[in-house]
């Protein structure tokens, strides 16, 4: 248990409402995570549509990131629960909404968002996710993201 | 008991006084306590906004009812019931009162014009049968994703 963080840059989605650029995915059978901070600077100076859902199913994923020891903000141990940040699907992951924040950013590369989330943060039960994607049906342009979580 | 958040796009209003998002607390006992508000507009022009209470839900057209979901434990759903209004026939009776007021100038591009407030501990408290929401205080405002964040009992 502890702090931990991990990014990687997402690709463009399609224009379809409710896709999923990102996720962080739990796939341990019974610890949960907190997620406590989640950033996004965009790379493409184009409008999109960024929201956070979470997820049920981790569908099927192209590029994942799999953090290790040094992605631990002590450095001690690997995150027990086996977290990946998956960033570019070729099946989606199942969205559960309501969306748990709704944004836009406008049209310039580098903008985006910090979003801190008060301790705890948000859980993450073991076999879901929490994803950021569009509720537009607009794309959701590539991005470099970064998780920070707890557990 | 516990954190909550939920948001959605207000179709933006067109005259003074008309309301934005309202979140919305029908409950006959249970309070809750609103964390942090954010706003981006994705038009551009000259946004005049204020935050008040309501007494009144009025008649909503588009709500978002949150669920499991959208609790940050993810363990039940809001037992206020709490809803998130973004369009009405009839709009929520809005008091007078401003938590604050706020202005910005043309923005030059969607997605600049960015309200991210988060209250001092314990938050605004919302009463049973109460609201908090968005009002346009000097003409319309463009269309805009809004979130609310709560605590309740």
């Amino acid at each position: 248990m502890g702090l931990h963080s991990a990014g990687g840059r997402t690709v463009a989605t399609g224009a379809t409402a409710n896709i999923s650029a990102c996720a962080l995915w739990n796939p341990h059978a019974s610890s949960r995570v907190w997620v406590t901070e989640i950033s996004w600077a965009k790379t493409v100076a184009t409008v999109d549509n960024p929201m956070l859902i979470r997820t049920t199913t981790r569908g099927t994923q192209v590029v994942t990131v799999t953090p290790d020891i040094d992605n631990s903000y002590e450095r001690d141990i690997a995150t027990p629960t086996g977290v990946l940040i998956d960033v570019d699907y070729s099946a989606e992951p199942t969205q559960a909404g309501p969306h748990l924040k709704v944004w836009n950013c406008p049209a310039a590369i580098g903008s985006g968002y910090i979003w801190r989330f008060d301790p705890p943060g948000i859980c993450v039960p073991f076999g879901t996710g929490l994803a950021v994607g569009t509720i537009q049906a607009v794309i959701v342009q590539p991005a470099d993201v970064t998780y920070v979580w707890n557990g | 008991m516990g954190m909550y958040s939920t948001g959605g796009r207000d179709a933006g209003s067109v005259a003074t006084g008309d309301p934005q998002s309202h979140l919305w607390n029908p409950h006959s006992t249970k309070r809750l306590w609103v964390r942090a508000f954010s706003l981006v507009c994705t038009g551009t022009g000259v946004e005049n906004v204020g935050f008040c209470r309501t007494t009144a839900r009025g008649t909503a057209i588009t709500t978002v009812t949150p669920d499991i979901d959208n609790a940050w434990e993810r363990d039940e759903p809001p037992s206020s019931g709490v809803v998130l209004d973004l369009n009405w026939s009839v709009i929520p009776t809005i008091d007078t009162s401003r938590f604050w007021r706020l202005s910005w100038g043309t923005s030059t591009a969607a997605g600049t014009s960015t309200i991210e407030e988060v209250f001092n501990y314990p938050g605004i408290e919302v009463s049973p049968g109460s609201g908090l929401q968005l009002v346009s205080e000097s003409g319309g405002i463009s269309a805009s994703d809004q979130t609310f964040t709560w605590f309740e009992e």
